[in-house]
């Protein structure tokens, strides 16, 4: 068996059996299957960087779920890079809790692609591993216990952690800035 | 009623399994607590998540990325490059044309706006043109300016007819995503400038509307 041969097989023994379930997370996440396809070869790309962490990892789905939803959080990063795909809420220095609660909640008048679309954005603005640790308890459904091995934080913690996730997210939500995309501008005239 | 009570309850309020009297305490204390407000509202959100449909991935699809991340690792800029992106959801059209403009680092001049394509654009839905973006060197601090004519717009900037940044151009291709839309009659053109302190070059893409083409 050649080299190229061993690695693959090496590399599909530990991640294929998980490959359905990266690949729905990613479409949860994405517009387009192209772009669901290309997050998840970032993670397969960091899975085989790391193949040896990889075998010695006993929830082996937890920690490619978590690449994953830090890799779509960097993905966005860079998107907001770009003046027309993005909600320019200033990203990491943005303080929901600057944002005053309104009576009206935008976000439960939207349809429902705008809806995903804007909690995908908000995900986006999150720190990394917030949106891993909510991503994972709240939607692929594990445990605290099962944190706590994946995380080595203590229950108290991520549930705290998961309080103030939630709240940051539904604040983020019920902003303005999320309801338009606003232009990184140098310039521009109507 | 405390947040911490509510912090640990506050899923069971969201799928509905909590008991009708307790539900009315819980969202009582949202009421007047701001932080348990928004993490209810955060909550739904997730639950909004959890409840997508769950796609399978295509058939070869494990094959060939596994294959491409055992043999080589990815060239950055290449297929996944970092103005890429998905936020306009299901709203954007599936349909897509990728543009490649070959900017062979100014050795044309400058002043000279050429037409590389033509992109048809629709008034029924707004459609992703993706426009690749090749140079053969690292150009930080690009700045790039669109400027639409005529009755075509970029989802979600309304009027706005020009539009100018400045970003770090990777050697190779850089993909930049557009969505649009037609306002009106006739379609128009895109005017795209790219200009680094060495040069500027100036492309033009025509934009006929879909519905006029024959």
């Amino acid at each position: 068996m050649s080299e190229y041969d061993s690695a693959k097989s090496r590399f599909t023994s530990l991640v294929q059996e998980h490959f359905s379930a990266l690949y729905g997370a990613a479409r949860r996440l994405t517009s387009s299957p192209s772009d669901a396809e290309d997050l998840v070869q970032d993670v397969c790309l960091k899975a085989f960087e790391s193949i040896d962490e990889l075998e010695r990892i006993e929830f082996r789905r937890a920690w490619l779920l978590k690449v994953l939803y830090h890799k779509f959080v960097d993905r966005r990063r860079e998107i907001s890079r770009s003046p027309v795909d993005q909600a320019d809420t200033g990203a990491d220095s943005f303080e929901p809790e600057q944002i005053a609660r309104s009576e009206i909640r935008p976000d439960e008048q939207l349809d429902q692609d705008a809806r995903i679309a804007q909690i995908t954005r908000a995900m986006g603005i999150l720190n990394k591993d917030d949106c891993s640790l909510l991503a994972l308890h709240d939607i692929e459904g594990y445990s605290l216990d099962e944190l706590q091995q994946l995380t080595g934080l203590n229950t108290g913690t991520i549930k705290s952690r998961l309080y103030r996730t939630r709240s940051k997210l539904g604040r983020l939500l019920s902003s303005e800035a999320l309801q338009q995309p606003i232009l990184k501008v140098v310039g521009g005239k109507e | 009623m405390n947040c911490i009570e509510f912090s640990e309850q506050v899923t069971a309020l969201t799928t509905g399994s909590m008991p009708e009297a307790s539900r009315d305490e819980y969202l009582a204390h949202a009421e007047v607590c701001a932080g348990c407000d928004a993490a209810l509202r955060g909550r739904r959100a997730m639950l909004a998540m959890e409840r997508l449909p769950v796609e399978q991935p295509p058939a070869e699809l494990f094959e060939r990325i596994a294959a491409d991340v055992t043999r080589s690792r990815p060239q950055r800029g290449t297929s996944r490059s970092f103005w890429t992106g998905a936020a306009f959801g299901g709203a954007v059209a599936a349909s897509l044309l990728a543009i490649v403009l070959m900017l062979g680092v100014f050795e044309l001049p400058a002043d000279q706006p050429q037409t590389v394509a033509e992109f048809y654009v629709s008034a029924d839905e707004p459609r992703m043109m993706h426009v690749a973006i090749e140079v053969d060197r690292a150009l930080p601090g690009a700045e790039i300016s669109i400027l639409l004519t005529g009755n075509v717009e970029v989802q979600g900037f309304g009027s706005r007819r020009e539009l100018n940044w400045s970003d770090d151009l990777d050697a190779g291709v850089n993909k930049l995503s557009l969505p649009l839309v037609a306002s009106g009659e006739g379609g128009g053109q895109m005017v795209v400038r790219l200009s680094h302190p060495d040069s500027e070059q100036l492309f033009v893409i025509d934009l006929p509307l879909d519905s006029e083409v024959s």
